[in-house]
């Protein structure tokens, strides 16, 4: 580790990028609930973030609070493939009794993502400027 | 005596490494809330009080430059239903304890530096 002026930095941002990587997966799913045909000729799947902690290299770390590393968004997976069948003779994609399948993409669920998503943004970034401020007053020490 | 162990003494170097380790705790607490969301997390805290204590009250701070803080785990909040622990709103609490003791830890310092410029000065 190098210069460790401004803490919590690295641990900080991993969290930004992971909630962030979030929203925009439930803005997908939120655009992509009446998507009936995806590039693979299938209906669309409700994807959800997987997130995970990461931990560095104990090795040659000087104490052992160097080794954490936040979190990391490990995989994007595909959520139940449940469908849900809706009565609409004139699609395209219908079948033979007019019944056309789409995901099964709850608009709350989806909002609820996205409230805790933007909360935990708002939480990290301010743990960022916490840190910011520390980095100051330690610059400014003999002032 | 030597002017460095006038300037540098037993109080500096306990602000140091004190600083040091609200340096240390803010990484956890970062982390902590970084991991909010995250299945199955433990939160996570620097266990140093006892041990410092004891070096102070066995005046072994000499020593104090060696003297690292132990990571634990936190099991006393209850975990959620994914088996997280973390809480928000403590985690915040903590951050702003610890940013306050780092203020203080600078001010200490500040005013210990003021005290020996004026004494040199006059």
């Amino acid at each position: 580790m190098s210069l460790n002026l401004l803490p919590a930095a690295r641990i900080s941002s991993t969290a930004l990028s992971a909630e962030k990587a979030r929203m925009q997966i439930a803005a997908n799913n939120m655009a992509n609930a009446h998507s009936t045909k995806g590039p693979d000729g299938k209906v669309y799947e409700r994807k959800v973030a997987v997130f995970n902690a990461i931990y560095n290299d104990k090795l040659g770390q000087r104490s052992e609070v160097d080794a954490l590393g936040g979190v990391d968004m490990v995989e994007v997976a595909t959520g139940r493939n449940k469908l849900v069948k809706r009565f609409m003779p004139y699609h395209p994609d219908a079948d033979e009794n007019g019944m056309v399948e789409m995901p099964d993409i709850s608009p709350i669920e989806e909002m609820l993502d996205m409230i805790t998503a933007t909360r935990s943004y708002e939480a990290n970034l301010s743990v960022m400027k916490q840190s910011k401020d520390m980095a100051e007053k330690t610059i400014m020490m003999t002032k | 005596m030597s002017i460095e162990s006038l300037v540098y003494d037993d109080g500096v170097h306990l602000t140091s490494k004190l600083m040091e380790i609200t340096f240390q705790r803010q990484d956890v607490i970062a982390n902590n809330l970084a991991n909010s969301n995250t299945p199955g997390f433990t939160r996570q805290d620097i266990d140093f009080q006892d041990k410092l204590a004891q070096l102070i009250d066995n005046n072994k701070l000499d020593s104090i430059d060696s003297f690292q803080g132990k990571l634990v785990d936190d099991l006393s909040n209850p975990a959620r239903l994914d088996g997280n622990n973390v809480n928000g709103t403590e985690e915040m609490s903590e951050m702003m304890q610890n940013s306050v003791l780092h203020n203080l830890l600078t001010r200490a310092y500040n005013t210990k530096m003021k005290i020996m410029e004026q004494a040199i000065s006059k």
